[in-house]
């Protein structure tokens, strides 16, 4: 199919990026709209003009990159440099340059593509700001509601309990809190309540005194010690013996305790923040997990949805992923291609965004010369997923309800909150929100 | 876009002419001595082309070899002297108004040698006929054996005479 010149033009004036062409002397003769756009020069005014006395670039003088092609014969890509505007404001630009040929193989002129990188800067800038909460990817609905509970609870001391599948994020959530709290600047201590054998988990929080146990040589502070004035993260904390689960609770109730083998009582200042994987009913319901314990943790619950309830978040995950590795494998590997985007969307993630990220190592691992992700260079669990992906669209507005309703629905559900949540078809962090909007909760 | 550029990536794979298009970009960013190699190659293989001889005139000028320059510019001139009139500082991108702005700053104006005087008659050529035409007198009149001022002077003197019976003409006071 052949174009005629207006055809061509037409095609160029519809690119969202700058093109202008030379002759062999340099001088413009075309330009399309979107370079009018960024160097805010008309077409009329630049064509049959040098191009050096447009763009008055650096450039010009001393590595123009058609001059740069017609030496090396490569052509340039996503070469970045700066321009200058009619109204004389530096532009930081990428380009591609390429020599145009006539039928004799002569060089007859050259063409060069821009971006405006203070658009994609800019873009860049915003999606961070969007994708990106204290370390926390993503711009879903489900997730910035958690973003905006976060910021909400930043001057309250309130415990707070993270409830979610193994491998959502909970930890990320932890710290986000952390570093939005006005304790922020004060320790920050984690522990993972289910690595320890019972004898020692009470040595860790509490700390020992020397003699208190055949290893115990000398005095040693516990986590809570440490963490006086700050925080501490106490992860699987559903997981923890319960006679440990009562002191605890006396922690949590008085904020004292003692070290193992002392009878003095100490004092701490810590905000607790815990998490947990586990069916929180059904531990209760089990006796595995303290009631009175689970309310005092729960005073702000933070539900974080598995990946398959927020999927909008996976490009932004993957994009996150893609360059975390390309940095620790040194490998130009930017994008995934739109098969395996499907795959990837069609996959019911498990082991959620931890398994994610496994797989975008493991497709990194085997993608040696490839510029993007294959398909065939994913995990062949995922290969030979043939599920489809039912996005989650479970929400209320703010609207839905007024306070008597929300009552009668509490009162329903005898102020069972998981339960009035499971009713409504919202997450409890929704709940929460909905509650405090409605003066209901502290 | 990028299948587009992979099209013309095959194109520069091809072994092509390209010193034309590089001597002028080197000569727009005043790159003489670079100018000079490409365009010469060019002129060799296009000897047609008055307007590689034009910007090549002045890259021998630039780059010190005198005697090349005189030999083309004469060479020119016989040929189509008003290439080299016609010029447009702009339009043109002729980079001769700086160049004589920086060696008249670099001489001594009352003594000019013969040497100086040609380079500054052949640089004003591409800006003012009549400063030109200064520039060649003195130098026959420095040395009037000089048998290049000689011949450059008679082909101006007459373009001169030429240009005078024209009305209205724009080079000649």
């Amino acid at each position: 199919m052949a174009f005629n010149k207006n055809f061509t033009d037409d095609i160029l004036d519809s690119l969202g990026e700058g093109v202008f062409t030379v002759d062999k002397n340099f001088k413009i003769k075309f330009f399309n709209k979107a370079a009018e756009k960024i160097t805010g020069h008309k077409r009329d005014e630049v064509i049959g003009k040098f191009c050096k006395h447009i763009f008055r670039s650096d450039l010009c003088f001393h590595d123009c990159p058609i001059a740069k092609v017609l030496q090396t014969k490569k052509n340039i890509y996503d070469f970045e440099t700066n321009i200058q505007s009619k109204a004389k404001d530096t532009i930081p630009i990428k380009l591609n340059s390429a020599v145009l040929y006539n039928e004799n193989e002569e060089p007859v002129g050259g063409v060069i593509s821009f971006k405006d990188l203070c658009d994609v800067e800019s873009l860049k800038f915003s999606l961070k700001k969007e994708a990106d909460y204290h370390g926390i990817i993503g711009r879903s609905k489900q997730i910035r509601e958690i973003f905006d509970l976060i910021d909400e609870i930043s001057d309250s001391d309130a415990s707070v309990l993270i409830h979610g599948q193994s491998g959502t994020g909970k930890e990320l959530v932890a710290n986000a809190i952390q570093k939005t709290c006005h304790r922020k600047d004060k320790p920050f201590i984690k522990i993972n309540c289910s690595v320890f054998p019972d004898n020692l988990l009470a040595s860790e929080l509490f700390g020992h005194v020397k003699g208190a146990f055949t290893d115990a040589v000398k005095d040693r502070p516990g986590r809570f010690e440490i963490a006086d004035g700050g925080t501490i993260f106490l992860d699987e904390v559903a997981e923890m013996p319960l006679q440990m689960q009562v002191k605890l609770l006396r922690v949590l109730q008085e904020g004292s305790f003692e070290r193992v083998g002392e009878s003095v009582t100490r004092k701490a200042d810590v905000r607790v923040i815990a998490a947990t994987n586990i069916d929180i009913q059904e531990a209760l319901k089990n006796g595995t997990f303290r009631e009175d314990l689970y309310y005092r943790l729960n005073v702000i619950p933070i539900e974080v949805p598995p990946l398959s309830a927020r999927m909008d978040d996976l490009i932004p995950l993957i994009n996150h992923f893609l360059s975390k590795y390309s940095i620790l494998y040194n490998k130009e590997i930017k994008e995934v291609d739109e098969e395996t985007i499907e795959t990837l969307s069609s996959y019911d993630w498990p082991g959620n965004i931890r398994e994610l990220e496994n797989v975008i190592e493991y497709a990194f691992v085997r993608a040696n010369k490839e510029k993007s992700i294959s398909k065939d260079k994913l995990p062949l669990i995922l290969r030979n997923n043939k599920a489809k992906f039912v996005p989650q669209t479970n929400f209320i507005r703010s609207s839905d309800f007024d306070k008597n309703e929300m009552i009668e629905i509490l009162k329903r559900n005898k102020w069972n909150k998981t339960a009035v949540a499971k009713e409504l078809g919202i997450g409890r962090t929704t709940l929460w929100r909905k509650l405090k909007t409605l003066g209901l909760v502290e | 876009m990028k299948l587009y550029f992979t099209f013309i990536k095959l194109l520069n794979s091809k072994g092509s002419k390209m010193s034309e298009m590089l001597g002028n970009q080197y000569f727009m960013a005043r790159k003489f001595s670079e100018a000079e190699k490409e365009l010469e190659e060019c002129s060799i293989s296009n000897p047609k082309n008055k307007l590689i001889k034009k910007k090549l005139i002045i890259c021998y000028v630039e780059t010190g070899k005198l005697i090349n320059a005189i030999e083309l510019f004469i060479s020119l001139i016989r040929e189509d002297i008003d290439i080299i009139i016609n010029t447009h500082p702009i339009d043109d991108d002729c980079p001769c108004p700086e160049l004589i702005y920086n060696y008249e700053n670099s001489l001594d104006l009352n003594n000019q040698g013969e040497k100086d005087l040609l380079i500054l008659g052949i640089l004003w050529l591409y800006c003012d006929f009549n400063k030109s035409m200064e520039k060649f007198e003195e130098a026959v009149q420095k040395k009037s054996s000089d048998i290049e001022a000689k011949t450059i002077l008679r082909i101006m003197k007459a373009k001169e005479l030429e240009l005078k019976q024209k009305d209205n003409n724009p080079y000649i006071s």
